[in-house]
């Protein structure tokens, strides 16, 4: 088990440092740098370039790259341009928005997935499959933000059961704990939009992998045994079959904090999401370099950590 | 002669319970294809759906990007059967001209994701070895970038256009493909057909093109089915939000942009539901169709 989780771990080296490659030549190849859209006519020329120079932008490129990563490992993810504070500042502020929203809606998609998927799976073919099933391609199907706006204009605007947006109620000051939950009362519209995507798409792969489990001899012979049908499927069955749904939840790590960028935006609220995306209008590079690495070290992460979930889980993998 | 019923030759061919008639794969596929009611209905409606795209310029009402200023926020009318836009301009024609757009996008973006993936897919396979290592690495590397992040990104790069668009997403989405391809060349290098033909001295190329992708088809078809859907889904959010195909160009996607106002969100349905409908109607039909080809195309189901 040790040798499995160090080699994962030695591969993982190489991407890790072929992402920061990456990132770095597409945040360079993006045209126009945060002096380019000064349209000062009083700033001349030579200003520019002095900004340039001072803020290391006319260095050669590897020379660049190697300065940015020294700074990475220790720690210092630069300052962002636009919001006048170090991108790490930014991340701390940004990040338990986004943590809350993305987690929230997780557990309402694991939470109801898991149950729909069994029932489903236990009766497959009927009605109740069909439909549930009809759903989750629908759930697929919709693009994410129409259902978005969708849930604003009907429930928000038309029932005005929720806000229409943003975190906080504007001028309310709210003393705890009542602040926090004006936030969760804003979080929700959003949490159930982006929870009834992880329902649709999750629920499918519980049925799938519920089904082959359910058609294996051991389940036959817990039946013969007399065990009542529901200890059948709720301890023996539904065990083995949340397997490969261990995998699925490792790879949602990584939208725990990337994900729901677009929705973000609709809501507005203010996440990482709504960040990353006008940092990468205003070209503002460390806030772009900084997240885009952070959120492709928590995709290598997040696959580390479903590798190894998987290998404690079903032993029969750990010995390749 | 005497009937010996050991013998099967001409004459009791037919009672002899073997099976006589020989069907080609492709009707095989197609029977169990078609019991799935889900599977045709999906393929029905993107095919009117195709088919109204192809013929846009005769079945839309209105000239795409006439504007009538006088005429502008219309509500659906006789005259205009979904309404008028910001500008004036007839909402029927453009969705029926941004169904061409997106539809095309999808296609070709999903031509470039496969024949990427396929090619990094079946050197790597092929080959093994340094190359199998490298060119793994970096799908690896590239899928660490979540799918969104990564379209952003290359579209900013890139400037909004269709062309860009149909890059970006065909960028994006080629590593499934590239992993597919190499796990299916993997399981037929193996098989004895390989074996022969490599003894015979074919080259590698014609070996891959002529003897191994042919083979490896079947996923990669179902890949490609799921992937129009998906590219359809991605172009919408790009467009969405303004990375994608550039006004005046109607696309589904940047017809929904509209909805970020409030006046048109709370108050003018007509512009922004349709287009909504419509991807929710294409990416439904494809993915039953692929769902359908998946069950259909599966070796293990034996009828």
């Amino acid at each position: 088990m040790h040798r499995y989780i160090i080699r994962r771990l030695l591969q993982a080296i190489p991407i890790i440092i072929g992402i920061t490659i990456i990132t770095f030549s597409l945040a360079k190849a993006m045209p126009g740098d945060p002096f380019s859209s000064i349209l000062n006519p009083n700033i001349t020329a030579a200003d520019l370039l002095r900004m340039r120079e001072q803020t290391g932008l006319t260095e050669p490129l590897h020379v660049q790259y190697f300065n940015w990563l020294k700074q990475m490992l220790q720690g210092n993810f630069g300052i962002s341009f636009s919001h006048n504070k170090p991108v790490v500042d930014l991340i701390g502020e940004r990040i338990g928005v986004t943590l809350t929203l993305n987690l929230i809606s997780l557990l309402i998609g694991f939470g109801l997935a898991i149950p729909i998927g069994v029932i489903v799976a236990t009766r497959q073919y009927s009605l109740t499959d069909n439909i549930g099933t009809l759903i989750a391609f629908i759930g697929i199907s919709v693009p994410s933000f129409f259902t978005a706006l969708l849930a604003i204009r009907f429930l928000a605007i038309g029932l005005d059961m929720f806000p229409t947006g943003g975190l906080i109620t504007i001028g309310a000051k709210y003393a705890f704990p009542y602040n926090y939950l004006d936030m969760i009362y804003h979080l929700t519209l959003p949490a159930l939009v982006l929870g009834f995507f992880s329902v649709a798409g999750t629920m499918r792969y519980v049925r799938s992998s519920m089904l082959e489990v359910i058609r294996q001899d051991y389940i036959q012979t817990a039946r013969a045994k007399g065990l009542a049908e529901r200890v059948v499927i709720y301890k023996h069955a539904l065990r083995n079959a949340l397997i490969p749904v261990v995998t699925i939840l490792g790879l949602s790590l990584p939208g725990l904090i990337s994900g729901a960028i677009i929705s973000e935006q609709i809501f507005s609220i203010p996440g990482m999401g709504t960040a990353y995306f006008q940092s990468i209008s205003a070209r503002d590079y460390p806030v772009v370099m900084g997240f885009t690495l952070l959120f492709a070290i928590f995709t290598v992460i997040g696959n580390l950590s479903a590798d190894i979930a998987y290998g404690f889980v079903d032993p029969r993998i750990r010995y390749d | 002669m005497a009937v010996n019923p050991n013998i099967v030759d001409e004459s009791n061919l037919s009672e002899s319970g073997l099976q006589t008639d020989v069907q080609s794969w492709g009707k095989i596929f197609w029977q169990r294809f078609k019991k799935n009611r889900l599977a045709i209905v999906g393929l029905i409606v993107i095919a009117i759906l195709a088919v109204i795209s192809v013929a846009a310029p005769w079945v839309a009402p209105y000239d795409r990007d006439k504007t009538d200023i006088y005429n502008r926020y219309a509500e659906p009318s006789q005259e205009h059967l979904l309404g008028t836009d910001d500008l004036g301009r007839d909402i029927l024609s453009r969705l029926i001209w941004g169904g061409r757009v997106s539809l095309t996008v999808g296609l070709v973006a999903v031509s470039i994701s496969i024949t990427l993936g396929m090619l990094v897919g079946a050197l790597s396979g092929f080959f093994g070895g340094i190359v199998d290592t490298l060119l793994m690495r970096f799908t690896d590397i590239v899928i660490s970038f979540p799918y969104l992040v990564l379209m952003i990104v290359i579209a900013s790069i890139l400037k909004p256009s269709i062309y860009n668009t149909m890059i970006a997403l065909g960028a994006v989405s080629w590593p499934g493909t590239a992993r597919l391809v190499r796990g299916e060349i993997l399981s037929l290098k193996q098989r004895e057909f390989v074996e022969a033909a490599y003894s015979l001295g074919v080259k590698p190329a014609r070996l891959i093109v002529r003897h191994l992708l042919p083979n490896a088809f079947a996923p990669v078809v179902v890949a490609a089915t799921l992937g129009v859907a998906g590219a359809i889904l991605a172009e919408a959010g790009l467009s969405f939000l303004g990375l994608g195909v550039p006004q005046p160009i109607p696309s589904w996607g940047n017809m929904l942009n509209a909805a970020m106002r409030w006046k048109v969100m709370s108050k003018m349905l007509w512009m922004w539901i349709p287009p909504g409908i419509m991807v929710f109607l294409a990416v439904i039909s494809i993915n039953l169709v692929g769902d359908g080809l998946r069950d259909s195309l599966d070796p293990r189901l034996k009828q």
